[in-house]
Order: C-alpha cells, then structure tokens, then sequence
C-alpha cells in the first residue's frame, strides 16, 4: 500500500490527517443548511457576547408583500433582527453604487438581480463569501450549472440566490387542441401543433392561431382580436430576451479577447427572427413590460407568450383571467446547430442577496443568506403564493406546494428544465452599458429604422468601445471565467 | 500689572475703527460670513465636478482619488459622442415645442379669464390644478391615457369614426409628441398664471385712453397691452425654458427614454451615464458642457428681459 502511494502520496496523506479534522472542526453543526445556518448565527452573537442584533437589508420592493414574514421566522430563530428598506428594482443599482461611494454602512445585505454582481464586486461594495461557506457548507450541488456560476465572480463566492426566473413559453392549450385546427395545421406545417422544438416553429405556430373579432376560427368565433404572440419588445426588456435566443445557436458573446461574435450569422439570424415574429404580436407590445404583458395574455389575447415563470400562475389564477386551466407550457425553443437542436433559456432577472462590505456584521448577514436560500427554506419560498421566487432546483419539481401554487406539476417539470438551460445575461463589469447599446439597437431593428446586420454591427462597434473604456485586460480575465465555468454550457467561439 | 496701550497702537485703533465705519465697508462686513458660506457650498462641488471631469472615474474602478487622469478626454468623447449631441438637440427640440405651445396656450387662457365675471374663481382654481399635481402622478395618468387601447384612442376614435390605434408611446415620432403633450399639460397654468397675473396688473389708464381715441379691441390688444405685457411674456419664456430644457420625470415615466432613445433627453442622457453605466467623470464632463450651453441661453434671456425693461420704462410717462 505504501510502495503504491509513493513518497508524495504519503505526505499528503499525513497532510490530510492532519489538516482534515481541523477543517472539519471549523464546520459550524447541523443536519441541514438551514440548521448550520441559524447554529452559525447563535454561534456568532455568543461570541459578540449579546442576544440580539439588528441588521438592515436593501430590498426589491416587489418582496414587500412575502419577504417579512421569513424575516420574523430568522429573528425568532437565532434573534437577528432584518429591517428592510424597500425599493424598486430599477431604482437598486444606483443605491448600490452610491454606497460604494459613500462607504455609509447602512446597509449588511443587498437584495437584487443576479446581473448587478460584477459591478458590486468591482465596485468594492460586496464581499466574498467563500470563508464563511467553508463553515456552513452550503448546498449547491443540486444548482444548475449555468444558473451556480452567476454566484461567482472571478472564480469568488459573492451571492446567494432562491429565485430561477428563467424564461418560459406558454401557448393556449385550448386553441392547440381543437380538432379542425389540429387537422389543418397538420396540412399546412407538415406536424401536430404542440410546443415548437425551433424558434421557426414558433412563428409558424404563431402565423396559424391568430385571427380577427368574430372570424371563425377553426370551430369557434373568436370574441376578440387573437394575436399569435407575445415576447418583450420594449426597451429595457427586449435585449433579455435577444440574449436567450442567441445562445441557442450556441455562440458565446465574445470570443476569448473580448471581441464581439454578435455581428457574425447567429447575431443577425437571432435579430431577424425577433423582428419576424414582432408581426403577429399587438402593436403595443413595444411598450409594454410585466405589468402589460400578463394581464393580456390571462384575458385571452394571445396565443403564446415568452415571458416570466410565474405567468403559468398568474394566468390560472388571476382575478379576471379566462384561460384558466387552458395553459401549455413549453420547453424554450431552439435551434438546430450542426445538426444537434440547441434550447438555451435566459435568466432576466434573478432575485439574489449579497452582503455589504461596509456591514458591521458580515457574518451575520452571511447566516441570513445561507438560511433563506438553502433547499428547504428556499422551497418554501418559491411556493409561497405571495412571492416571486421561481423553481430551480429538481427537488422543487416533487414539492406538491409548489405545483400548488402554478395550478400544474407539469409546469414545474418543465421550467425545470428551462432552469438546467437558462445562460446568464452577460455577467461582466459594465453589463448594462452592454446592455443599452445592444437595447437600443434593437429597439431600432424592432422598428424598422435599420437591418438587423446594421443593428448588430453598429452593437458590435459599441461593446468593443465599451470593453476599451472599461479595460480589455480585466474584461478578458473575467469572461475567462465565465466561460470556463460553464456559465454558457457548451457554446462556441471562445 | 495695568496692560498699557502705545500711542502706535491707538492709532492702530483709529484707523481700524474709521474703516468699519466706512459705508462701503459696514455694507458689506455683515454679509461676508454668509457669502462665504454660500460661496464654499457652490464653488467646492462645482471644483470637485471639472475635477472629476478631468479623471476617468468608473464607479466600478473604486474611489474618485485613485481613479487615472484623463485630461480632456471626456469633454472630446462627449462632444464626439452621437448620443449626446442628439440628447442636446432633442432637448431643445422638446422644450421649443412645449414652451411655444404652453405659451401660446396659457396666454389664450388668461385673455379669457383676467376679467371680472362670474365663476371667475372657479376657472381659475381648475386651469392651475395641473401644475399642482406631483409630475410621477402626471406621468402615471398619461402612460395610462395613452395606452395603445386606452381613453385617448378612444376618444379620437369616437371622432373621426375609424379605429384610431395611435402608438402614442412605443413609437418613435409620436413617443415624442406624447412627452411635449404631457409637459404641456402640466406646465401651461404656469404661464396661464403668469399671463392672468400681467394682465391684471397693466394700468387701465393707456388702455382707456386708447379706447376714448377709438382703438378697436384689436388694436389696444396689439397696440397697447402687448407691448406693455412683453416684460412678462419674456419672464414666461425664461422661466418656462429653464425648467423644460432640465425635462426628466416625463420621458421618464412614459418611456424611460425610448423607444430607441427617442425621448432621451439631456437629464436622461446624463443620468443613464453617471448611475447606470457608472461613469462618474464622463457625465460630469457632459453636464459641464451641458452647463455652458444653458449658461448662454440664460445670459441670452437676461438681456432680452433687460432690453425689454429698459423699453418700457423709456415710453412710461
């Protein structure tokens, strides 16, 4: 056994020996994430020598309603205190920010979307969380793998998440099933109408099930106008979706020095098709966000929608819904790349925590975060009918409360899957200047002032200047680990 | 021991005390603490802004003292900057239209209105509820007004007979007509009140006078009222013109700048590139610049009120 090991093997046996129980001892005790977690913050005000301690978190105001009552749980399980300050998600970024200036400390947990990281983290104004995890061990595992490397920024642990948020497309099942539209789709398409498996399918499907207020559609009047799709065109959504769509033709964004391959066929195919299918959507989808586009979708406008996945909810339980029970949903669509069809969702939003770097109580704030987003406790919240918190682990797809909460466990099985294939929105320093750029461009695509080879190119031009101004040395480290983290699965072009 | 004074030194006081007691001196001397005080609040931000403009501070490379020195390459970025330019252009293109029609507007309102009649008060309290209203409100009821299917479509269809489906917010030409309408809704009492203000207090003797010579109504508006009122159109457009070339809560609300950057204005522009895209020293180089344009439309607006002035008093009896 010891001719085997060898002389290196030995050593770092006895390494291990040693080393191993010490690190072992530093593991703070408990069955679960959730016990280590508040065992870890008991723990902590012991050693601060009080029982009570007060600490305050930046909070998305959209969690007003379902966030408190964890809050009250943690304070009566360890005696942490969370007063929260509520502000809108758009508004949060330059909270951040101004405290990354004003070193204030009045905030120990930021509460966001998993896109603002790498700003924080440059910024100096979040810390990394990789000490305090090697003591409550937290479970990821289970995470998938593209959604698990937004936690990271340059290889560090910085924030916790509960929240999948990964992009969904769901049709009008009742219009799907009706026989004499099945038969004539068939006809036409060459295939049963059901979830598209390419984003051509989609439009197909969207070109047949639309119709006027009071055509006979296939057996049945249409009491209203039928439009065939709904995706997000307006500004500040838009470029989301745009994103989702072109990792399906699995190309990375940038090659390994920062160059855009966003002007290349799939940048301009991807924009094409969005443009392409803007014709069966209603005109005012261009300014319409969330709050539009659900409600129209619920009141039996639409045939399809890409969209959030709490829609499948919304529109099963709204006040004032008509399609209740009438919901398909879909694996996102793909394309097909050297013969293999690719589907990459997206992840718009995301809603994340992290701690402040100007907290007095890091470690804390750190114990809340391990808690609140661990398997069960997070389970919890994305069943919770108050919250927005959207499945993303595969033991959420077996949680009888969560398919509760959608009206469909079929739903919950498929936004998991569109969980394994949701790509992060470019996860680098400067993202939203990205962002604009593209944004805007598209928004000039969308309209018809210029091509999509004009939109993406003129897009290209402008991320290159963008990725100058902010430095290409440390734009190209962090991309590095982007990609190598699997952030994009198995994309091409790096 | 008693301090003892020297004769140098009493006449030390003398002078000391000859010089307080000077006019020019006592005018100024309580006032001092005070300009000081404000001078130290306006001059350490506005020394801080052009040296910051001459850094390249992201908020993302840690804090203004360790960022890099950039010289004047934010001002030529900016100026080179297609985004800004047309942000510049845009915003004086809005605040024309909206000024001119809020103007012209407000000033139709307060001929109507600066008489004595009956249900005067009632007139006057409902032309000035707009202005009162918080702009986030206004903005809120316009981007529910104007909702593709919503009230005004509807109204307008009702009109002309035809399903009117105008874009008033997604598309490119009418998002912009739909933000000068909504600060023309809200800002034209301004002037209306300015106008029913000035009309009312123009002396009724030239206008009687005008009147026994056999001036038409016409003619003393022409003649006599609106040469009297120009004072006042000039303190409208100033104040107008000042506070619609800063529009931000509008375009805002409506449209966060778009579609496209369609209604991105200056405030907007500025906004989007020091808290959204960071970029603290580039947005203080183009708020510099944006500050010397605006200086010279203000210097413009002060000698034209002082020209007027100077007018006025010279045909005054």
């Amino acid at each position: 056994m010891m001719r085997r090991l060898g002389i290196a093997g030995m050593i770092a046996t006895l390494v291990l020996l040693a080393v191993g129980p010490a690190r072992a001892a530093d593991v703070v005790p408990g069955a679960t994430v959730e016990e280590r977690a508040v065992n870890g913050a008991k723990a902590y005000l012991k050693k601060l020598g009080v029982e009570k301690l007060d600490l305050t978190m930046m909070m998305v105001s959209l969690f007003a309603k379902a966030q408190p009552k964890y809050l009250d749980e943690w304070e009566k399980l360890t005696g942490i205190r969370i007063k929260t300050i509520e502000y809108g998600y758009t508004e949060i970024p330059a909270k951040i920010m101004a405290d990354a200036v004003a070193k204030t400390g009045q905030y120990d947990i930021y509460n966001h979307q998993m896109y603002m990281l790498p700003d924080a983290v440059e910024a100096g104004v979040v810390i990394p969380l990789d000490d305090f995890a090697a003591r409550g061990q937290p479970y990821f595992d289970d995470i998938p793998k593209t959604l698990r490397s937004e936690m990271y920024y340059k290889g560090k642990l910085y924030t916790f998440f509960t929240d999948g948020d990964q992009t969904v497309l769901a049709l009008r099942k009742d219009l799907v099933e009706l026989p004499q539209a099945r038969a004539a789709f068939k006809a036409k398409f060459g295939r049963e109408p059901g979830c598209p498996d390419t984003w051509k399918q989609w439009e197909e499907l969207a070109s047949f099930f639309n119709g006027k207020k009071g055509q006979n559609f296939y057996g049945i009047t249409l009491e209203k106008d039928l439009y065939g799709a709904q995706e997000y065109r307006a500004r500040e959504f838009g470029y989301r979706w745009w994103q989702g769509r072109f990792s399906s033709k699995n190309k990375l964004m940038f090659d390994r020095n920062m160059k855009p391959l966003i002007d290349g066929p799939e940048g301009i195919e991807t924009t094409r098709e969005m443009v392409s299918l803007t014709k069966y959507m209603p005109q005012d989808v261009f300014g319409w966000g969330t709050p539009q586009n659900y409600p129209f979708f619920a009141q039996g406008n639409s045939f399809s929608i890409s969209t959030f996945p709490s829609i499948v909810g919304y529109a099963n339980k709204a006040q004032g819904t008509v399609i209740s029970g009438k919901i398909l949903p879909c694996v996102v669509p793909g394309s097909v790349v050297k013969g293999k069809l690719v589907r990459r969702s997206v992840q718009p939003a995301g809603t994340n925590y992290m701690v402040s770097k100007y907290s007095k109580h890091p470690e804390a704030a750190y114990w809340f975060l391990q808690w609140f987003t661990g398997p069960e406790m997070g389970n919890r919240a994305v069943a919770d009918p108050d919250g927005f918190w959207d499945p993303f682990r595969p033991s959420q797809g077996k949680d009888p409360k969560i398919a509760e909460k959608y009206g469909s466990k079929d739903f919950v099985t498929i936004t998991l899957e569109n969980a394994r294939i949701a790509v992060p929105m470019i996860p680098l320093q400067g993202n939203r200047e990205y962002f604009d750029a593209l944004d805007v461009n598209l928004q000039e695509a969308f309209h018809g002032r210029i091509a999509p080879e004009e939109a993406m190119k003129r897009t290209a031009r402008q991320w290159e200047k963008i990725t100058d101004d902010i430095g290409r040395k440390r734009q190209i480290e962090a991309w590095k680990y982007v990609v190598e983290s699997g952030a994009y699965l198995d994309a091409e072009g790096f | 021991m008693a301090p003892t004074s020297t004769p140098k030194d009493s006449e030390l006081r003398v002078t000391l005390r000859q010089w307080l007691e000077r006019e020019s001196v006592f005018r100024v001397l309580p006032l001092l603490p005070v300009q000081l005080l404000i001078l130290s609040l306006l001059a350490v931000p506005f020394l801080l802004t052009i040296y910051i403009s001459l850094l390249r501070w992201r908020i993302t490379r840690g804090f203004w003292t360790a960022a890099p020195w950039g010289g004047v390459t934010n001002f030529v970025e900016a100026l080179t900057d297609e985004d800004f330019l047309y942000a510049v252009l845009r915003t004086f293109v809005f605040a024309g239209f909206a000024v001119a029609f809020e103007l012209l507007i407000g000033f139709g309102l307060a001929l109507l209105t600066y008489r004595e009649f009956r249900g005067r008060r009632v007139y006057l309290t409902v032309f000035l509820i707009p202005m009162m209203i918080i702009p986030v409100v206004v903005g809120y009821d316009f981007s529910m007004l104007l909702v593709d299917t919503g009230p005004l479509n509807s109204v307008l269809s009702v009109l002309t007979g035809q399903d009117v489906r105008i874009r008033w917010m997604s598309d490119y030409r009418t998002a912009q007509v739909a933000v000068v309408l909504a600060d023309i809704w809200q800002w034209t009492p301004l002037t209306f009140l300015i106008f029913v203000s000035g009309l009312s207090a123009l002396p009724p003797e030239p206008i009687k006078a005008a009147r026994v010579m056999g001036a038409t109504r016409g003619q003393v508006f022409r003649h006599v009222q609106l040469p009297l009122l120009k004072p006042v159109i000039v303190i409208a457009v100033v104040i107008r013109a000042m506070e619609a070339l800063k529009i931000f809560d509008m375009p805002m609300l409506l449209t966060q700048g778009g579609p496209g950057n369609a209604t991105e204005t200056l405030s907007i522009f500025l906004w989007r590139n020091a808290w959204v895209f960071n970029k603290i020293s580039y947005a203080a180089a183009a708020s510099l610049l944006v500050l010397v344009l605006f200086s010279g439309v203000i210097f413009l607006s002060i000698w034209l009120l002082k020209r007027e002035r100077a007018q006025l008093e010279e045909v005054r009896p």
